[in-house]
C-alpha cells in the first residue's frame, strides 16, 4: 500500500487549482482505493463549505454604511482632481512634458492644474540644491496619476516633523507649502497614518523614476475646495486614463 | 453603474465624479468588513475601521496605478491599515481588556443572513466555525478569510499580503490543518 496522501496535497486538491495534472491523477488513483483518504478529503470539503458560509457575516445595515461613508468623504473637504481636457493639455505643455498615452477611444486626462505654478519664492531649509528648483524637478519625474489636490491647513513645523518622521528629505519650506521626498514604503506608511495625524494630507504627490515620491503639503490657508462637476456618462470601453508622463 | 468594471468606476472617480465611489463601497463593504472583523472581533469597531479604510482608499485613490487589480490594491491597504490599527490597540490594551462580546451581531449571523445556505449547515455549527477560526494565529486566520471565505486566488492573495506563492500555499494548508483539528475536536467534522 502506498503512503496516504498528505494533508497539504489533499487540501490543494480540494482547491482544484495548484496541482499539476500528474499529481492530480496520482491523488485520484490513490483516493479510488483508499477510504481513509476519501474520508479526510470529505472532512476538508465540509470545513471549506462551512467557511464559505461565513460570507453570511456582513454589515447589519449596508445601505446606511454606504450613505454615512459617502457623507464622510464629501465632508472631508478634499477633492479628487477633476478633469478638463484642455486644462490638462495646457498644464502638460507648461511643464514641458510630453504625454505618452494609452488610448482606447476617448482619453481622459487626470491631471490637476498645479503645473501652472510659477517659480515659488522658496525659503530653503537646508542646503539641498533642489530647494530652488522645485517646479522644474517635476519635469524629470515621471508624473504618475498620484496627484491629488487635497486640502490641508496644518502648520509648517508640524508638517516638517511629520515628513521627517517618515525619513523624508525636506526639499522646500515656503509660506504656502512644505515639500519633501520620501521612499515609496515610507509614503505608504504615511498614507496609513496621516489619517490619524489630524487629517494631514499631501496636496500633491508625484512619483520619481527611482521609487521615491515627492509630496507637498499646503500650509496656512486651507486650499480652496474645487466644485464638483459631474462627468457625462460614458461607455466603459471609452474609459482609459492617461497614465504616463515623461520627458 | 453596477455593470462597470472596478477600473471604469475608478476612472470616473478620478475624473471628478466623486459620487461614483459609492459603487466601490457597495461592492466591497461586506468583504472589507469581514476581513476587519476577523481582526478586531468587535462589530462596532470593525464597522468604524472599515469606514476609515474607505475614506483612506478614496483619498489615496490616485496612487492606485492600475498595475494590479483594484481589489488587491484595496485589500493591501486594508491589511496594512489593520496592522497599524492593531499595534495601536495593543498599546491601549492595558486600559480596556475585556470588551463585551457583540451579542447583537451574533444574533445577526444567527438569525438571518446565513439562511442562504439553509439546510446545509446549521447555525450553531457556523458559530463554532467562526469561533475557532477567530482563535487561530493571525497569519492563518487572515489567509483563510481571504481564501476560504472570500475565495480569492492564491495569486491575488500573494499580492495582497506581499508574500510569495509558496508561502501562501504553506499558510493556507497549515491554517486549514489547524482549523480542521479544532473543528474535529468540537465534533463538527465527524
Ligand atoms: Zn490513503
Amino acid at each position: 500500500m502506498m503512503d496516504h496522501v498528505s494533508f497539504d496535497r489533499l487540501s490543494a486538491y480540494a482547491d482544484n487549482t495548484p496541482l499539476s495534472v500528474a499529481d492530480k491523477t496520482s491523488i485520484e488513483r490513490h483516493l479510488a482505493g483508499c477510504a481513509s483518504c476519501r474520508d479526510e478529503l470529505a472532512r476538508i470539503r465540509k470545513m471549506l463549505q462551512m467557511l464559505s458560509s461565513l460570507k453570511g457575516l456582513g454589515l447589519v445595515d449596508s445601505d446606511r454604511f454606504v450613505r454615512n461613508t459617502m457623507r464622510r468623504i464629501s465632508d472631508g473637504g478634499h477633492v479628487v482632481h477633476r478633469v478638463s481636457k484642455s486644462r490638462a493639455v495646457r498644464s502638460a505643455a507648461t511643464a514641458a512634458v510630453a504625454a505618452s498615452v494609452v488610448i482606447a477611444g476617448t482619453i481622459f486626462a487626470t491631471m490637476g492644474g498645479f503645473f501652472n505654478t510659477t517659480g515659488p519664492t522658496t525659503v530653503a531649509r537646508n542646503e539641498d540644491p533642489r530647494a530652488v528648483t522645485v517646479p522644474v524637478s517635476y519635469a524629470h519625474n515621471r508624473i504618475s496619476r498620484a496627484m491629488n489636490v487635497f486640502r490641508s491647513d496644518v502648520e509648517k513645523d508640524a508638517t516638517v516633523s511629520l515628513l521627517e518622521r517618515h525619513r523624508a528629505k525636506i526639499i522646500a519650506v515656503t509660506d504656502s507649502y512644505v515639500e519633501g521626498r520620501v521612499s515609496a514604503s515610507e509614503f505608504n506608511r504615511m498614507l496609513n497614518t496621516f489619517y490619524h495625524l489630524g487629517g494631514r494630507r499631501p496636496y500633491m504627490v508625484s512619483s520619481d523614476m527611482d521609487g521615491f515620491k515627492t509630496v507637498r503639503f499646503l500650509v496656512g490657508e486651507p486650499a480652496q475646495r474645487e466644485p464638483q462637476t459631474s462627468v457625462p456618462a460614458m461607455p466603459e470601453s471609452d474609459i482609459h486614463v492617461l497614465v504616463n508622463f515623461h520627458r | 453603474m453596477s455593470d462597470y468594471s472596478d477600473d471604469a468606476v475608478i476612472a470616473r472617480v478620478l475624473a471628478g465624479d466623486a459620487d461614483a465611489f459609492e459603487e466601490i463601497i457597495k461592492r466591497y463593504n461586506d468583504k472589507l468588513f469581514r476581513y476587519v472583523y476577523s481582526k478586531v472581533n468587535n462589530y462596532d469597531e470593525a464597522a468604524d475601521v472599515t469606514q476609515d479604510i474607505f475614506v483612506m482608499a478614496y483619498e489615496s485613490l490616485a496612487s492606485f496605478r492600475g498595475e494590479s487589480k483594484f481589489y488587491t490594491w484595496l485589500f493591501s491597504i486594508t491589511i496594512n491599515y489593520c496592522k497599524n490599527h492593531q499595534k495601536k490597540s495593543r498599546r491601549q490594551a492595558s486600559v480596556s481588556i475585556n470588551r463585551p462580546d457583540d451579542t447583537e451581531f451574533e444574533m445577526q449571523i444567527h438569525d438571518e443572513r446565513v439562511d442562504i445556505e439553509a439546510g446545509v449547515i446549521d447555525r450553531d455549527s457556523l458559530r463554532i466555525v467562526k469561533e475557532e477560526l477567530f482563535k487561530l494565529p493571525d497569519d492563518y486566520r487572515e489567509i483563510l478569510v481571504l481564501r476560504d471565505i472570500e475565495g480569492y486566488s492564491y495569486n491575488d492573495i500573494s499580492s495582497m499580503l506581499s508574500i510569495n506563492l509558496a508561502n501562501v500555499k504553506v499558510r493556507i494548508h497549515r491554517g486549514r490543518e489547524m482549523l480542521k483539528k479544532r473543528l474535529s475536536e468540537r465534533g463538527l467534522l465527524s
